[in-house]
């Protein structure tokens, strides 16, 4: 995992980030974060899905597991 | 491919099944984990009922309508054990749900009351089936998440870097609230905490490693999560040991009664 150093003008101390309307904070600067870097591109690849295809992900997860159980119990 | 959709089909089939019978329910663990882009493995339909001991038999009646059984330990649904934060584990035997695991609870630890979570609830059609499901929210899911299980720490670490990373540059300052409290990635937490110092600053109170993130110091806040991690987990230990004690004692009356 690679560390970012946050630029010392971006820290709260220096520069208070919130700002505008009563219920919206707004950044002091973009978000640098990349999940690829974190997590991997799976996880940056399902980051980027829409529920639809995130739910059909979890049924072929589900439908895995369930097949090697069900040979685990067949043994 | 068959195998998915059908796998899909008979969470939708408990859905409708348990609507019709009027029982409101909320998925919970590694579905809902899923859904928020989590990389939870799970066969299991986790769900948080909305039940009182009056509800019971139309719970009953939903159960049996998709020959649903008791594979574990309590070894029959009873009002009492859900009361008490136990769950309950089932197979539904009916043909067209196949052997789908599903386990009920009505509350578990960490959760909010019912009518909290309801209303913060995500509700989604399920593609091919067109059956409404709802989801837990997430600052729900991070909360029935934090056990004693390592697993689970993970899964609430990967799903708010993905919530946080998912978030614009002008945020509902209780969305940026919740990454705060929440995050648990080092270098997330700072970059979060440099992004959003007002905010962060009013809250390094209640969370002070929120502190050493505002110095930017890594390994600082990297010992810091370990620890709050180390005593939520020792917390929900401690707090579980009586059920599981309980649930130990069950199994083995079980297998003397067999």
């Amino acid at each position: 995992m690679t560390h970012r150093s946050i630029p010392e003008a971006h820290r709260p101390a220096a520069a208070d980030a919130s700002s505008s309307h009563d219920d919206i904070v707004v950044a002091a600067f973009p978000s640098s974060i990349d999940l690829a870097d974190l997590y991997g591109e799976e996880v940056a690849a399902i980051a980027a899905m829409s529920f639809e295809d995130r739910w059909a992900l979890a049924g072929e997860m589900a439908q895995a597991v369930a097949s090697l159980a069900a040979l685990r119990d067949a043994r | 491919m068959r195998g998915k959709v059908a796998r899909l089909e008979a969470v939708a089939e408990v859905m409708r099944a348990l609507e019709a019978h009027g029982v409101r329910s909320l998925i919970i663990g590694g579905i809902a984990s899923a859904v928020y882009g989590g990389k939870s493995v799970t066969k299991d339909l986790d769900l948080q009922l909305q039940i009182e001991r009056p509800d019971m038999e139309r719970l009953q009646d939903a159960l049996s309508s998709v020959q649903a059984k008791v594979i574990a330990v309590p070894t029959e649904l009873r009002w009492e054990y859900l009361e008490r934060g136990f769950w309950v584990h089932f197979e539904c035997e009916h043909p067209s749900l196949h052997g789908l695991h599903l386990d009920v609870a009505t509350r578990p630890f960490g959760a909010a009351p019912f009518d909290e979570m309801w209303s913060r609830r995500l509700s989604r059609t399920l593609p091919e089936t067109g059956t409404q499901a709802h989801f837990v929210a997430l600052p729900d899911l991070v909360s029935l998440k934090k056990t004693r299980r390592k697993d689970d720490w993970a899964t609430i670490q990967l799903l708010m870097d993905l919530d946080y990373h998912g978030g614009g540059d002008a945020v509902q300052r209780e969305q940026v609230r919740f990454w705060l409290r929440e995050l648990r990635s080092a270098q997330t937490l700072i970059e979060c905490v440099a992004r959003f110092g007002g905010e962060a600053i009013k809250l390094t109170a209640e969370r002070p490693l929120l502190g050493l993130a505002i110095q930017a110091d890594h390994t600082g806040v990297a010992d810091a999560l370990d620890e709050e991690e180390r005593l939520a987990r020792r917390a929900d230990e401690a707090r579980m040991r009586p059920l599981l004690d309980e649930l130990q004692r069950m199994r083995h009356t079980a297998r003397r009664s067999q």
